[in-house]
């Protein structure tokens, strides 16, 4: 019966760690952070003078 | 057979241990210690909806940047967590202004290190089902996002990566400019500009300003005030990009800086364009950012 409600309480000890872990995430940065797989990405191709189209500028 | 009462007061002793240890282990899971939220940011009491309101540098190799990124425009870092991954918190002039996750290359001669911009919207979810139902498609989410509130990754329908997030916490107010070495513009190279125009125009209610640069079109994105721009893709390279500009004071200067910490140049200043005011670098991990000085030389001069 004592084996029974130890083993009872160990396995509620155990219930509550993996609740604790769990929330670790609940301690986060307020980043956003997605790890993503996202296409390519421009690397570190020279871009030359393939750019006199550019129009527009930035309206702050 | 009963147990003997020593050993049951062991057993109870150690569970108290076990215990305790748990709680110690639950108490330093966040290691290091969580955060607040966007400090020194002062927060909006609603939505800015269509605002550029996040910024997150996804790196192959984080580590590697942050000395680049550091050097060229003294940003600090805060190592933290997001997502239950590490992620790093970029801070300048007191202020949070973006993150950085790890990227995973998925082809080894395909470099994915890229600066991802997330727009505030009203509804993510369904700002997701717009997307895909335009032809865009779901890279992440939508998802609850922990102390911010819920978020996705998106392909646009001309396929550029875009963040969608709608804050719990509140948007960033617009300050009275831009700060030096701080996120000044965010632009988007299309394939399909009237196209992509009018899906940002559907998606977040933006007016549409068409402006004619000696025609070449050029749309800004308006909701209460300026808030991008879009045009058709200028460079060789046919891959559409929400394009993040960073102020600086001095561009020339700021592209010398750029070699000497590892960062490559893509486009130099060119008297043609903006009058020498605008560069294209990448970081050592290849990840394109634009420098602008701030305000253009013909605004400076009247």
């Amino acid at each position: 019966m004592k084996a029974n409600l130890s083993r009872r309480a160990a396995a509620a000890l155990l219930t509550c760690a993996a609740l604790l872990l769990s929330s670790c995430d609940g301690g986060d940065s307020g980043g956003v952070g997605f790890s993503v797989d996202l296409p390519a990405g421009y690397g570190g191709m020279e871009l030359g003078m393939a750019t006199t189209q550019w129009a527009g500028r930035p309206f702050w | 057979m009963s147990e003997p009462s020593t050993l049951l007061v062991d057993r109870r002793r150690g569970g108290a241990a076990l215990l305790l240890a748990l709680l110690g282990v639950g108490s330093g899971c966040s290691s290091p210690p969580p955060v607040p939220p966007l400090q020194g940011v002062e927060l909006s009491s609603t939505p800015m909806l269509g605002k550029f309101v996040w910024r997150d540098l996804v790196a192959e190799d984080p580590d590697a940047v942050k000395p680049f990124y550091a050097g060229l425009f003294g940003w600090q870092f805060e190592e933290t967590r997001a997502q239950g991954a590490p992620y790093t918190l970029i801070k300048s002039g007191g202020q949070t202004i973006g993150g950085i996750s790890r990227a995973r290359r998925r082809l080894p001669e395909q470099p994915v290190s890229q600066w991802l911009s997330f727009m505030s919207v009203a509804d993510v979810d369904r700002a997701v089902e717009q997307t895909r139902a335009a032809g865009g498609s779901v890279v992440a989410g939508p998802r609850d996002l922990p102390n911010v509130g819920r978020g996705a990754v998106v392909l646009d329908p001309d396929g550029a990566p875009l963040g969608l997030l709608r804050s719990r916490i509140g948007d960033p107010v617009d300050s009275a400019e831009p700060a030096l070495h701080q996120f000044l513009w965010t632009e988007h190279l299309s394939r399909n500009p009237q196209a992509s125009a009018d899906f940002y125009a559907a998606l977040v209610g933006f007016e549409l300003r068409k402006l004619d640069f000696g025609g070449r079109p050029y749309w800004v994105l308006v909701k209460g005030r300026e808030r991008a721009g879009l045009l058709r893709n200028p460079l060789a390279v046919d891959r559409p990009v929400w394009l993040v500009y960073v102020r600086v004071a001095d561009v020339v200067a700021s592209v010398r800086r750029t070699k000497e910490l590892g960062g490559r140049v893509l486009m130099p200043p060119r008297s043609d364009l903006r009058d020498g005011s605008l560069a294209l670098v990448a970081d050592p991990g290849g990840a394109m950012l634009a420098l602008q000085t701030w305000p253009l030389p013909w605004e400076t001069k009247r």
